[in-house]
C-alpha cells in the first residue's frame, strides 16, 4: 500500500514545475489566449469553453463529467515525467540526444499541443508554431508524414517522376509550391495538378520546411526545375529541359518561402522559363528537386539548359535530394501568348498520334 | 371438390355476432406471441433508436482528453516495464540458482529439475475480491493423516 | 574436453559451497484487490462516466413485460427526461428523446427499492433476498491493533512469513539439507518438512515449483529459495526451535526488517502488491 500510494495531487516543488516557469521558456510554448489556457490548466469556467463562440452554444455545451479532476492529476503526472527528462537533458552532451530529449520533455505539454493541432501548420505564425524548437519540428514531421509525405510520394511514382528525373528520393523536408496570386490560382499546389499556363506563366514560390537539425546559417539548398517531357525528334524520343534553376540559397525554420525577394542575380543559373508546351505532346510533368549542397556552387560547372542531364548535374555538385514537387502543364490556347511575354519561337503543332 | 370446401369454410366463418359496448374486439399488437417475443428480443440487439447522440467535445476538452489517454498508457506502460524487468530477474535468479545447485549435488538438481505437468493450482486458494468475505482465514486446518 | 574446461573454470572462479539449506518463501496472498493510486481510481471514474453516456438506451421492455406489475414499479422509480414543448425555450438545447431517454446525456437508470417494512427483525432481514448489501471494512482488527503475527492483517497485500533468530535478526526460515547419501531429500520437500517442523502439522501450504527461485549465498553456505503460498491453518511457533518469533510482513516491512544487503537479493522475488 505503502509504495502505490504515490501522491501525483501533492503540491510539487517549483523545481518540478517545469511547464509553468516562462521567464526561461520560449514564448510559444504556451497557449496565447489567456481565457483558452486557464480553461485548460485550471478548469472550464462556469460560462463554457471560450473557443466555443456563440453564447447560447456555449451554454448549451457540457464536459465530460469528472474531465477536469483527472485531467489535473495526469498534467501533474506529464510534468513529473517531463522534468525527470529536462534533468536529464542538463546533463546530456550528445547533440542528437539533447534533441530527442528536448522533444520527450515538451510532446506531451497540453500547451504546446493545442498549439500545433489549432493552427495554421504551413504558413506557421512564430508565436504559436516556433519551428525554431525541436518539439515543434517532431510534431510537424509527424504531421507531414500522415498525409503530405505519403501523397508526394504516390504522385512522384504513378507520374513516374522518379525515375525518370532523378532515381529515387528519401523525403526529408516539406516541399511547396504556389504561384503569384496575380495569375488567378491563389492556394498551395498539391502535387500533380494540372495547372493552366496563365496560371504558371510567373516564376513560383517555393517553401522548404526543414524537419531535421540542420545549421541553418551554413546550409545551401539548390532548387531545380525541370521538364522531362520535351520531345526531341532527331532521337525519336524526349529530352530533359531545365525550366529554373537556384544555387546557394539559405532558409530558416520558420522563415523559408524563397521568392524572387530572397536571392540575387549569381544566384539563379537558370531563368524562369514558364511552361509552354506544344501542342499534341501530351501533359508535361514540371518536376520541383530540392538539394541540400555540401558546398557553394561553383561556375565551373557548364549544363547544356535545352538537353539537361539532371544525374549527371547532381552528381558532379555532389547534392543530396531531400525533397520534391510536381505539377503537370498542357498545351491551351493561352500558350502563344506566354511565348510572346517570354519572346520564344512559336511553337510546333504535332500529329496527335506519334508515329 | 373445390366449391364444397368452400363452401364448408363458409359455413364455419360466419359466427353469429352480439355487439357488446366498450369491448375490445381486437387485441392490441397484431403478432401472435411468440412473433412479438422474437420482434423484441431482436429490437434489443438493433440500433434503431437507441443510441446516444454524437459526443462533440470542444477544443480545450479533446486537448485535456488527449492528454488524459496519454498519461494513461504512459502509466501503464511503467507498470509493464517494471513487472517485466522484474520477470526477467527472476528468471535469471532461478537459472542462476540451478547452476550452482548442478555443481553442488547432481541428485539434488535432478529433483529439483523434475517435470511438473499435470500439477494444478490449489482451488481452495482464493481470487481477491473487492471487499473480504465473513471469515477472512481458515484457521481449523488439520493435518491430513 | 568441454566438461574439463567447464570444471577448471568451476573451480577457479567460486569455491563450491559445502553447507546447503533450503529458505522458504511463504507467501499468503492478497485477499482484496490492491489499493489503486489516485490517478487509476480517477481515471476509471472518468472512463465509466464516458461509457454511461455513450451507452444504448436501456432497453426496458426487454427486461418488465408490458402491463405487469414489475414494470410498473420500474417505470415509477425512473425519473423522466424533461419533453418538448412548443414555445418553451431550453437553454441547455431542445430535448431530443427516444424511447424516453435524453439522448444527449448519460441514462441513469435506478432499480426499484422493494417496499422493506421497519417493523421486520433482523432474523426476518437475513433471508430477505433485497436487503441492503453491507461490506466488510477492507482494514481489519489486527490492521488497527497493529498485530505482525496475524494472517488477517494488510488484506490488499501479499504477506511474507519472517522469522526472528534468538540472535535478533529477522530472516526467511531456513532448514538445513543433508548431502549424504541415503537421507537426501529434494529442496521443496525439506522446505516443507522443516516449515511443519517449526511452525506445527496444521498448516496446508503449496509449493509453486520444486525448482528453486533463488540463491542466497554466504560463504559456505548456499541458501535455495522455493516458492510456497499458505492455503489454510495458522503457523505457531513451535517451542525449542532456534527462532523465538515470527511476523507476516509486506515487501516494504521487510525491507526495515533484513539489511540492506540481503534485500537487495530478494527484493525482486518479492511481490509489489
Amino acid at each position: 500500500m505503502f509504495r502505490r500510494s504515490f501522491h501525483y495531487s501533492r503540491t510539487i516543488r517549483s523545481s518540478t514545475k517545469v511547464w509553468a516557469n516562462f521567464s526561461s521558456r520560449p514564448e510559444s510554448l504556451s497557449i496565447a489566449s489567456e481565457p483558452i489556457r486557464k480553461c485548460i490548466l485550471e478548469g472550464t469556467p462556469k460560462q463554457g469553453p471560450p473557443t466555443i463562440g456563440r453564447r447560447s452554444n456555449r451554454i448549451k455545451y457540457t464536459s465530460p463529467a469528472k474531465i477536469d479532476e483527472v485531467f489535473a492529476t495526469c498534467y501533474d503526472f506529464l510534468q513529473l515525467q517531463a522534468a525527470a527528462k529536462y534533468a536529464e537533458l542538463s546533463q546530456e552532451q550528445d547533440p542528437k540526444k539533447r534533441t530527442e530529449l528536448a522533444v520527450e520533455a515538451e510532446m506531451n505539454n497540453p500547451e504546446v499541443l493545442y498549439n500545433f493541432q489549432f493552427s495554421e501548420k504551413r504558413e506557421n505564425n512564430p508565436r504559436l508554431i516556433d519551428y525554431n524548437l525541436p518539439v515543434y519540428r517532431h510534431l510537424g514531421r509527424k504531421h507531414w508524414e500522415s498525409y503530405g509525405q505519403m501523397l508526394l510520394m504516390q504522385r512522384l511514382e504513378t507520374l513516374a517522376v522518379i525515375p525518370d528525373t532523378l532515381p529515387t528520393l528519401v523525403p526529408r523536408a516539406d516541399v511547396s509550391i504556389r504561384f503569384p496570386f496575380s495569375t488567378g490560382v491563389n492556394r498551395w499546389i498539391e502535387p500533380g495538378d494540372i495547372l493552366s499556363s496563365n496560371a504558371t506563366s510567373m516564376a513560383p514560390t517555393i517553401k522548404i520546411q526543414e524537419f531535421d537539425d540542420v545549421n541553418t546559417e551554413k546550409q545551401l539548398y539548390t532548387i531545380l526545375i525541370v521538364n522531362p517531357d520535351e520531345p526531341d525528334l532527331a532521337s525519336d524520343s524526349f529530352k530533359t529541359t531545365l525550366s529554373y534553376g537556384l544555387v546557394d540559397l539559405k532558409v530558416k525554420y520558420n522563415d523559408n518561402i524563397i521568392d524572387p525577394r530572397k536571392f540575387s542575380k549569381e544566384q539563379v543559373i537558370a531563368n524562369y522559363l514558364p511552361p509552354v508546351p506544344e501542342k499534341n505532346t501530351g501533359k508535361h510533368r514540371y518536376s520541383v528537386w530540392v538539394f541540400r549542397q555540401k558546398y557553394p556552387y561553383s561556375n565551373e560547372i557548364t549544363f547544356d539548359r535545352e538537353n539537361f542531364n539532371i544525374r549527371e548535374f547532381v552528381k558532379k555538385q555532389k547534392l543530396d535530394p531531400i525533397g520534391a514537387h510536381v505539377w503537370r502543364s498542357e498545351w491551351d490556347s493561352n500558350v502563344a501568348n506566354i511565348r510572346d511575354k517570354y519572346g520564344l519561337a512559336p511553337g510546333r503543332v504535332f500529329h496527335r498520334v506519334r508515329r | 371438390m373445390f366449391p364444397q370446401s368452400l363452401r364448408a369454410k363458409k359455413s364455419i366463418s360466419q359466427p353469429m355476432v352480439n355487439f357488446v359496448r366498450g369491448k375490445r374486439t381486437k387485441s392490441k399488437g397484431s403478432l401472435s406471441p411468440v412473433a412479438q417475443r422474437v420482434v423484441t428480443q431482436l429490437s434489443v440487439m438493433s440500433a434503431s433508436r437507441k443510441q446516444p447522440k454524437l459526443l462533440k467535445l470542444s477544443r480545450e476538452d479533446l486537448i485535456k482528453h488527449q492528454m488524459i489517454q496519454k498519461c494513461w498508457s504512459m502509466h501503464q506502460e511503467q507498470l509493464r516495464t517494471k513487472r517485466n524487468d522484474q520477470l526477467r530477474n527472476q528468471y535469471k535468479s532461478a537459472h542462476n540458482a540451478m547452476d550452482l545447485l548442478k555443481q553442488i549435488d547432481s541428485e539434488l538438481y535432478a529433483a529439483a529439475n523434475e517435470s511438473e505437468a499435470g500439477k494444478r493450482f490449489p482451488t481452495e486458494l482464493r481470487i481477491p475480491t473487492n471487499y473480504p468475505p465473513k471469515k477472512i482465514w481458515y484457521y481449523e486446518y488439520k493435518k491430513k493423516e | 574436453m568441454s566438461f574439463l574446461h567447464l570444471f577448471r573454470r568451476g573451480m577457479a572462479t567460486t569455491a563450491i559451497p559445502q553447507t546447503v539449506k533450503t529458505g522458504l518463501l511463504l507467501s499468503r496472498i492478497p485477499i482484496v484487490t490492491q489499493e489503486l493510486t489516485t490517478l487509476e481510481k480517477q481515471y476509471y471514474e472518468y472512463q465509466s462516466e464516458l461509457e454511461r453516456r455513450l451507452m444504448w438506451t436501456f432497453p426496458q421492455y426487454f427486461y418488465f413485460k408490458r402491463g405487469t406489475l414489475a414494470e410498473r414499479r420500474f417505470l415509477a422509480a425512473q425519473k423522466g427526461p424533461i419533453s418538448k414543448q412548443p414555445g418553451v425555450w431550453f437553454p441547455k438545447g431542445v430535448p431530443d428523446i427516444k424511447h424516453n431517454r435524453e439522448r444527449s446525456q448519460k441514462q441513469d437508470v435506478r432499480l426499484a427499492k422493494e417496499s422493506v417494512s421497519s417493523s421486520s427483525s433482523d432474523a426476518m432481514d437475513a433471508e430477505d433476498v433485497s436487503r441492503p448489501i453491507v461490506v466488510n471494512s477492507r482494514i481489519t482488527e489486527a490492521d488497527r491493533t497493529g498485530d505482525l503475527n496475524s494472517l488477517e492483517r494488510k488484506l490488499s497485500r501479499t504477506l511474507y512469513l519472517l522469522v526472528k533468530h534468538t540472535k535478533g535478526d529477522w530472516m526467511f526460515p531456513a532448514f538445513p539439507v543433508s548431502l549424504e547419501q541415503g537421507s537426501k531429500k529434494p529442496l521443496h520437500i525439506t522446505a516443507e518438512e522443516g516449515l511443519r517442523a517449526l511452525g506445527g502439522q496444521n498448516i496446508n501450504t503449496w509449493t509453486v515449483s520444486n525448482t528453486p527461485a533463488g540463491v542466497l549465498q554466504n560463504g559456505d553456505t548456499a541458501e535455495f529459495l522455493i516458492k510456497s503460498h499458505i492455503v489454510a491453518g495458522k503457523f505457531e511457533l513451535q517451542k525449542g526451535s532456534e527462532y523465538d518469533g515470527y511476523a507476516w510482513l509486506t515487501k516494504d516491512e521487510i525491507k526495515d526488517h533484513l539489511d540492506e544487503a540481503h534485500y537487495k537479493e530478494v527484493d525482486f522475488l518479492l511481490s509489489d502488491v
